[in-house]
């Protein structure tokens, strides 16, 4: 649990360097948007200067990096002086923003050259930020390649198994993430959005989806969602219409909590 | 910060005590059929003071230092050193994990292969109980020939590492005795398959240059070998990857042979990629721009906490 951290030293994201392979790496967790963006917690597990941030996931599982597949829709240069890219990248349950600027540069160089739309593959660490007492995810990129649609909806399967089997422990689990994602996300945790994100990957690869008997429907929402969220009468989750100049602005200006 | 209290003189770190330790132990490892006589002690530990007090380089460095200036002075080769006191003794096989360690193994020769080179004299594939290691016996060493499926204790040997994968060198210090009875030779258990994404690739992969010397193959870094100093390197392809299911981390290392295989390039394209670009980061670059991100069938042996790719291939 002691590799080197990057967040702490602002001039190097190189996480792939020898150094931090030789003292462990950390998993990448696979989540949809609709989770990764609800996981909003992000904590340190020690006291210690270089101890890794982690990502409290709602369903009781904590991710120091995400590794994922999606569409970028649209790449945005938010910066102020410096470049710095924006990407919005979409999986079947939402949308999740990238974040690359110097520090980032094989990601700033290829989400430049990239013509979206166009399937993307992302390691990339999770950050927290604040604005207007809205607390929202931003993810730093590692790694950025072109993929094609089979690796895509290899990564949307695997990700529906990795999902499920989260969901399905929580109830009787004993697992330390499972008892912190109740007390952190407290009232506003509804796992149920999370099974309905399970429904809707499934759709989209044209798998059966899972009806619950007892399925609370899927306008059920959180204090972690945006009240604008709705879902269409397919069961798809419509794109959070949070207010993305204002994202732009704070994440451009955020010192982040690193 | 200096909590030396052996030290007499508060400037110096390293102790005089310390030094000549240090200095009779560089001097044991000389032969004394050497031509020429050998430093005193003193001057020895003179040397190492000097870089140690003067210089400020760590003990373990100076005497590493120490003693590639000796070996230069007196034309003497690694393998012509003596380490008494560092051999393991008896080991097994599947136990070796440290690079130039002096071991002794009892093995069965399982297979002779035709030697590559006119200073190997033989070399193969020996077992015992605990699994099989490559061995390579020099030819000027001028050692008994092994029979395939026969029985020999191998004492002063030494361990290599190549890329993770370990192997055992028989050289002039070595010794050989013919043993009775057989070996039941433990299978290469160490073999995985592996389904997952390549998350990433480190850097030192790509075109490298290795150092030329036949028993070294060091990678270079900025043309320099660590053994061998500024050499001309010899080019050459690897890729250091790590798979993640999501569970796990693995990492795993394509050697020449595979990484022409998964990446469609050959040593010969990549080095004109990178004299096109005046840079070799740019094959490491095309690298992660094909293969990172994308989900794999694994297959390959595991050494240490790396798995050594026999094949690979995406996985649609």
């Amino acid at each position: 649990m002691s590799e080197s951290n990057p967040e702490a030293t602002s001039n190097s994201t190189d996480t792939e360097n020898s150094n931090a392979g030789r003292q462990g790496r950390q998993v990448a967790k696979r989540a949809f948007a609709a989770e990764i963006n609800d996981a909003t917690h992000v904590f340190k597990q020690s006291d210690e200067e270089r101890a890794p941030n982690f990502a409290l996931l709602p369903s009781g599982e904590v991710a120091n990096r995400y590794f994922l597949v999606g569409t970028v829709t649209e790449v945005n240069d938010v910066g102020n002086e410096d470049e710095y890219l924006q990407a919005r990248v979409v999986d079947p349950t939402g949308t999740m923003f990238v974040y690359a600027g110097q520090y980032q540069p094989q990601a700033a160089a290829f989400l430049s050259g990239l013509e979206p739309p166009a399937y993307v593959a992302v390691t990339a660490k999770p950050s927290a930020f604040e604005s207007d007492g809205e607390t929202y995810v931003s993810l730093r990129p590692e790694t950025t390649t072109r993929v094609d649609n089979v690796t895509r909806n290899q990564w949307v399967a695997e990700t529906i198994e990795c999902t499920q089997a989260r969901l399905d422990a929580f109830p009787d689990s004993d697992n330390e993430f499972v008892a912190m994602s109740r007390e952190q996300y407290g009232d506003s945790l509804d796992l149920d959005i999370y099974r309905e994100a399970i429904n809707d990957a499934r759709e989209d690869l044209g798998m059966d989806v899972v009806h619950r008997s007892d399925g609370s429907d899927s306008e059920t929402t959180t204090e972690n969602q945006n009240d604008d969220a709705s879902v269409d009468e397919d069961g798809d989750a419509e794109e959070e219409a949070v207010d993305e100049a204002e994202i732009a602005a704070a994440v451009a200006n955020a010192e982040f909590e690193e | 910060m200096s909590s030396n209290a052996k030290s007499a003189d508060p400037t110096a770190d390293v102790p005089d005590a310390d030094l000549s330790e240090a200095a009779t132990g560089i001097l044991e490892q000389f032969p004394n059929d050497i031509d020429g006589d050998l430093p005193s002690e003193e001057e020895v530990a003179s040397r190492l003071d000097h870089m140690t007090n003067q210089y400020k380089v760590p003990l373990d460095e100076a005497r590493r230092a120490a003693v590639s200036h000796y070996r230069d002075v007196f034309g003497l080769e690694y393998d012509d050193l003596e380490f008494p006191g560092q051999s393991a003794g008896d080991v097994t096989l599947s136990s070796v994990d440290q690079d130039e360690q002096w071991v002794d193994v009892t093995v069965k020769v399982v297979e002779l292969w035709d030697p590559t080179h006119d200073s190997i004299d033989q070399v193969g594939l020996i077992g015992d109980e605990s699994g099989q290691l490559k061995f390579t016996k020099w030819a000027k060493a001028e050692l008994p020939a092994l029979d395939e499926g026969s029985i020999y204790e191998l004492s002063n040997v030494i361990t290599s590492e190549y890329e993770g994968r370990y192997s055992i060198n028989l050289n002039s210090r070595s010794n050989i005795e013919p043993v009775d009875g057989d070996i039941d030779v433990g299978a290469d258990v160490k073999d995985v398959q592996r389904s997952a994404p390549m998350v990433a690739i480190q850097s030192g992969s790509g075109l490298i240059k290795r150092c030329p010397d036949e028993d070294c193959t060091r990678v270079l870094q900025n043309g320099r070998c660590a053994e061998h100093g500024d050499v001309d390197g010899e080019f050459d392809l690897r890729i250091k990857a790590v798979f993640d299911d999501g569970e796990t981390v693995q990492y795993a290392i394509f050697d020449r042979e595979a990484t022409e295989a998964i990446a469609g390039i050959t040593l010969e394209e990549a080095i004109e990629q990178a004299m096109d670009a005046l840079d070799t980061s740019v094959v490491e670059e095309s690298l992660i721009d094909v293969l990172v991100g994308r989900y794999y069938f694994v297959e390959g042996s595991i050494v240490g906490r790396y798995l050594l790719v026999n094949e690979a291939e995406q996985h649609r």
